[in-house]
Formats: structure tokens, C-alpha cells, sequence
């Protein structure tokens, strides 16, 4: 315990853990607070605030929904206009990257489209130009997706919905995967009206069983996990690298303490370190969440955050300190920190905001107050992801030990090299 | 400075070259390389060319201009070589010189390769306007490195500025937003390249004035 709370003080009074500390600040005031605000003092035209209390007869607005007389027109336009470009959109990694498929996919493309609907492509672009240009004769915007919906194309459609989607999902398989016609994801192409039985049970959900708190600890974890899956791993590696300035290593090697001993302190004190921040951070929207609620007469969780906080980004921190802690060991180099920043980079901007399966995400993502049924939807998948990355952090610690008892014993000296660049400078 | 002074500039810096840079030419030849797998890299237009080379390929700036101090953050190093003499000045601006030829040479070969695949953009426009978002990242690493003395804190800096230009995007930052050419924006690089050499002679500036105290 000694030597843990030596290396917490060492953190403590390093420039990089300050500057961490002041990354995870700002991220706190320009992305978690700003939300907190619009939903408490400054309500968004279009965004209600989850503390809205639902009015029968309101407009709710909408949500997508797989509705098939919806889904399939547009999926036949979008796959339309793609297959005329001769250029189709995946996203492997999160990233829009073009494919050129050859002839041969783009005429079974136009096979389907054909076995779907009837009709050539040429078709079907005659239609395309009919319905966008009744639209802007009734001055109506030509905006598509997300809320606005899409056009409401006079598409014939010839096969059942099944086979659709299986054709669907076919034309998925020959771009390689990751399309935008993967049968999971057609149903972003339909919406339905939110009604009211479902904003008062959203707003139940809220009020009453996330207790305020548990919602805002959920859209706090999502921003704060993107800051510690980003730069998490900076404050380990700069403990170690550090080692080697102030001697460290040196000092304790050769006293009695185990590798595991020295390794784990070293690992829990940067976890403990990162942790203390963010947690200090979430009691500011605790105490105001507190009272702006008591003022509508609702009880907040004291936990919300905590609970949170503790089964979404325990498990971040401690996978971004192991690969600090295994990339630092092994080369004695930052080079850490750019696999990490690469990691989180690509993590954050591939799955989806709110609602999607974790899969093997390193930052759990839940960008709103609310939604509490889709989380709960997702609370098996939730742990496994977390449960997962909890054992590979501790793999991480397990070979960061193993690495530490190689230095130890002057079997693995990547400095090595640089002590022959020494005698060379010498000379 | 005396001819051997000049002759003991010159052994360093093709000691650098020869030690210290292979290792970052690599992982930033690696890092390049992985771009197909991330991004579409076939036939990309003026924005789709600007996306992939400022959001992606000018990140090799924060591994390579580092390595204008770096070789000096090692004690015992830095003794050695601080026992003989020499412009250090003039090896300072050697190894800016290189780490700029080098970060122009892998973006001017990554431009080549997006042209070869069918990219559609100018070709020069392009390639300047990447060089100068690298320069700017890694600038501002240098300067953080020379103010600090600390490598890791090094790298806080610019990718933080990296992330505020993904998250509050041009209006917000105005000349110091680094994505200009996949945001269709014209000027702005000019501000970054000068910003970036303004910043690296207060790099080297800083480090004389230490070396003077010391």
C-alpha cells in the first residue's frame, strides 16, 4: 500500500496527469455540461428536455422504425443511386471508404433492383426525377435522413419483405460487408411518430427509475469514456518514461519488492488516478441535477453516477493503462500513446451513438438522457463487453509483470541500443 | 565556430539520420500505409483527397518533428554531446530541415499514390496544405517538448487541438481549424505554416536560452 500511494503522489505532481486532468475538464464543460444545460435552463427547439413532462395531443416527433412499406422504396433509391455512380459507401472502421465493385456485382445489382421492383434502373431514375421534382413544386425541402424521413418514392414492389431484406443482405455480402444495406440497419430508412404512452413511459423511465441521475450518469460516461479512450494511456506512460529521468527503476530494482508487487502498484495507482478526477468530476452535475430536480419535486439517485461511472469506464481505464503500461515496457518509447490515441480514435467514430451492441467497443456509447429500455436491452452485451475488457486489462498487467521481471533480470534492454549510439557519439 | 565544429554538426546529424530516424520514418511509413484499410483511398475528389490527408496522413507530423530535440531528452546523451563543440543552432535547423524533408517526402509519395488511384485534386494545393497541418501538429509538440523538457506532454498539445477541430469544427476555431481542405475553406494554411515556424523558432529560442542557464 506504501508504494501505491508513493506512485499516486508521483502521478499527482506530474505535468501530463495535470494537463490530463484539464483535457477531462474541458471535455466535461463544452460536451456533457453544455447538454446538461440545454436540458435544464435552455431547451432546444426540436430537442425536448427530458424533464418535459409529456401533454396527450403534442407532437412527440419520431424515431426510426422498420416499417416495410418505408424501408424498401428508399433502400431501392439509395442502392440506385449508388450503382448508377458505380461507387458504394462501407464502413469498415467507421470511416466512409468507396468500393468499385466490377461488372459482374454491379449487374446482379441491377438484377435485384430489377427481381425487387419490376424495373430497369433507368426506371426507376424516371421515378427518382418525377418524385423530387413534385417536391420542389410543392416547396418542399429537399433534405433526406435521420428526422426529416425520406421521400415517399411510388416504387412497385414486386417480392415479400423477407426476401427483400435477404436480397438486401446479399448486395451487403458482395460490397464486402458494412454497407448501408445490411439487413440490421434498414431500419434507419423508416420512421414512425412517437406517441404519447411512449414519451410518458420514456418519461417515467427518467424520472422515476433512472431517478434523473442514472440518465445524465450515462450520457456523462459516454463523453468522459471518449477523453479517457483517447489520452487514459498518456498518464501511464508518462509515469514510466519518467522512470527513467528520475531514476526510479534504478532505485527500486534491486531492493526486495516483486515484480508483480512493483508492477501492480505502479498499475493501480495510475487506474486509481484517472479514476479520483472523474469522480470528483461527477458530483458538480450531481449537486446541480439534485437541485434542479428537488425544484420539480423529483428525487435524484445518489448513485446514478457512480454506479455508472464504475461498470462503463472502470473497465476503459483500465485497458488504456495496461497498453500505456505493455507498449512502454516493451520499447521504452510514447509509442503507446499513438496505439492508444489510434484506438480510441477509430473506436469513438465507428458503432453507433445510442442503442448500438457494444460489441467489442472500448468506450460504451449512450449519447442522450434517456433511452433507458434500449439500455436495458443491452445490459447482457453491456457486461460482457465490460467483463471482457476487464480480463484483457488484467492480461496487460499480467505481461506487464512478465516484461518488468525480464528488464529486471537484463533480458530485455531495448536501451541497449541507444547506450551503442552513446559510444558512438563518444568516439 | 571552427571547421571542426562544422565537421562535429555534420557527424551528428548524419548520426540522427542514421540512428534516430529510421524508427520514426518507419512507424509513420506504417501509419501511412494502414490508411486503405480506414479510409477509401480510389478516386477521391478534391474534399475526399483534403479529408484523408489532413485528418489522417498529416498526423506522421507529431512523430517527426519531435525529433528535432528529442535526441538531447536523454541525459546522458545530451552530456556526450554537449561535451564537444559545435553550431547547435545549426544542428537544431538541421534536423528541422530533415524532419520537414522527410514529413514532405512520405506526403508528397501518399499524394502520389491517392493520384494513381484515380484522385481528381491539385496535386501541389494538396500536398501544401497537408505539409502545413503537419507542421503545425508537430510544431506544436516541439514547442511543448522544448517548454517542458517532458516527451509525453509533448504530444498532449496538438492532439487536442485535433480533436477540438473534429468536435467544434471551423467556426469555432477559425484560423487555427487544421481540416481547411476537406472543408472546402480557402487560406488558413498560410496562417498554420506561419504559426508553426513562429512556434519552432521559439522552440529553439527556448532551448538556447536553457542551455544558456544551465
Amino acid at each position: 500500500m506504501r508504494l501505491l500511494f508513493k506512485e499516486c503522489r508521483r502521478i499527482l505532481g506530474s505535468l501530463v496527469y495535470l494537463l490530463f486532468v484539464g483535457v477531462l475538464v474541458v471535455f466535461y464543460i463544452t460536451q456533457f455540461h453544455q447538454d446538461m444545460a440545454w436540458d435544464t435552463t435552455d431547451p432546444r427547439e426540436g430537442f425536448p428536455s427530458p424533464f418535459t413532462v409529456p401533454v396527450e395531443g403534442e407532437d412527440h416527433g419520431s424515431r426510426a422504425a422498420e416499417v416495410p412499406e418505408q424501408v424498401v422504396p428508399t433502400a431501392v433509391m439509395l442502392l440506385l443511386e449508388e450503382y448508377e455512380a458505380g461507387v458504394f459507401a462501407v464502413y469498415p472502421a467507421g470511416f466512409a471508404k468507396e468500393i468499385r465493385p466490377g461488372q459482374e456485382v454491379l449487374d446482379r445489382i441491377a438484377g435485384i433492383l430489377r427481381e425487387i421492383t419490376g424495373l430497369s434502373p433507368a426506371e426507376l431514375a424516371a421515378i427518382r426525377t418525377e418524385t423530387f421534382e413534385t417536391m420542389q413544386a410543392e416547396g418542399r425541402p429537399l433534405i433526406f435522413g435521420g428526422p426529416y424521413g425520406y421521400p415517399d418514392y411510388p416504387v412497385p414492389v414486386l417480392v415479400e419483405y423477407e426476401l427483400f431484406r435477404r436480397r438486401m443482405g446479399e448486395v451487403d455480402a458482395l460490397l464486402g460487408g458494412s454497407s448501408a444495406y445490411n439487413p440490421e440497419e434498414l431500419f434507419q430508412y423508416g420512421r414512425v411518430p412517437i406517441t404519447y404512452e411512449e414519451r410518458l413511459a420514456e418519461y417515467e423511465d427518467f424520472a422515476y427509475r433512472d431517478r434523473v441521475t442514472g440518465a445524465y450518469g450515462r450520457l456523462f460516461c459516454d463523453y468522459i469514456g471518449i477523453d479517457i479512450a483517447l489520452f487514459g494511456a498518456f498518464v501511464s506512460v508518462a509515469l514510466l518514461m519518467s522512470d527513467r529521468k528520475s531514476g526510479a527503476m534504478e532505485s527500486v530494482y534491486p531492493r526486495g519488492k516483486s515484480s508483480l508487487a512493483i508492477a501492480s502498484a505502479r498499475y493501480f495507482a495510475v487506474v486509481l488516478m484517472i479514476l479520483a478526477p472523474v469522480l470528483a468530476l461527477s458530483l458538480v452535475p450531481l449537486a446541480q441535477l439534485a437541485a434542479f430536480a428537488g425544484g420539480l419535486g423529483l428525487a435524484v439517485d445518489p448513485l446514478g453516477f457512480v454506479k455508472y461511472i464504475l461498470w462503463w469506464l472502470l473497465p476503459t481505464i483500465m485497458t488504456v493503462t495496461g497498453v500505456g503500461f505493455v507498449f512502454t515496457l516493451l520499447t521504452d518509447t510514447p509509442i503507446g500513446i499513438a496505439v492508444q490515441f489510434l484506438w480510441g480514435f477509430l473506436d469513438f467514430s465507428s458503432g453507433m451513438l445510442i442503442g448500438g451492441e457494444p460489441g467489442f467497443g472500448l468506450a460504451i456509447r449512450h449519447n442522450t438522457a434517456g433511452r433507458l429500455a434500449a439500455v436495458e436491452g443491452l445490459a447482457g452485451a453491456i457486461t460482457a463487453n465490460r467483463l471482457f475488457y476487464t480480463a484483457l486489462s488484467l492480461a496487460l498487467l499480467g505481461i506487464s509483470v512478465l516484461l518488468l521481471e525480464l528488464k529486471r533480470r537484463g533480458r530485455l534492454d531495448v536501451r541497449g541500443r541507444l547506450e551503442k549510439l552513446r559510444h558512438t557519439a563518444k568516439a | 565556430m571552427s571547421a571542426a565544429g562544422w565537421k562535429n554538426c555534420v557527424t551528428l546529424l548524419r548520426l540522427d539520420l542514421r540512428c534516430f530516424y529510421p524508427g520514426t520514418v518507419a512507424l509513420s511509413v506504417l501509419w501511412l500505409a494502414l490508411a486503405p484499410l480506414l479510409f477509401g483511398i480510389d478516386n477521391l475528389d478534391s474534399a475526399g483527397a483534403g479529408y484523408v490527408l489532413e485528418r489522417y496522413a498529416s498526423v506522421i507530423g507529431v512523430f517527426l518533428f519531435p525529433r528535432v530535440l528529442l535526441p538531447e531528452q536523454e541525459e546522458n546523451l545530451r552530456e556526450a554531446v554537449e561535451a564537444k563543440a559545435f553550431p547547435r543552432g545549426a544542428v537544431f535547423l538541421g534536423r528541422f530541415a530533415l524532419s520537414a524533408g522527410l514529413t514532405g517526402l512520405l506526403l508528397g509519395g501518399f499524394v502520389g499514390v491517392l493520384l494513381l488511384r484515380g484522385g481528381s485534386f491539385s496535386a501541389w494545393g494538396h500536398l501544401s496544405g497537408a505539409l502545413s497541418t503537419a507542421l503545425a501538429l508537430g510544431a506544436l509538440c516541439l514547442f511543448t517538448l522544448a517548454v517542458s523538457g517532458n516527451v509525453v506532454a509533448g504530444y498532449f498539445p496538438p492532439l487536442v487541438l485535433y480533436l477540438l477541430c473534429l468536435f467544434l469544427g471551423p467556426g469555432r476555431l477559425g484560423r487555427l481549424y487544421l481540416f481547411g481542405l476537406s472543408a472546402g475553406l480557402s487560406g488558413g494554411k498560410g496562417f498554420l505554416a506561419a504559426a508553426a515556424l513562429i512556434l519552432t523558432a521559439a522552440a529553439l529560442a527556448w532551448q538556447a536560452l536553457q542551455r544558456k542557464i544551465r
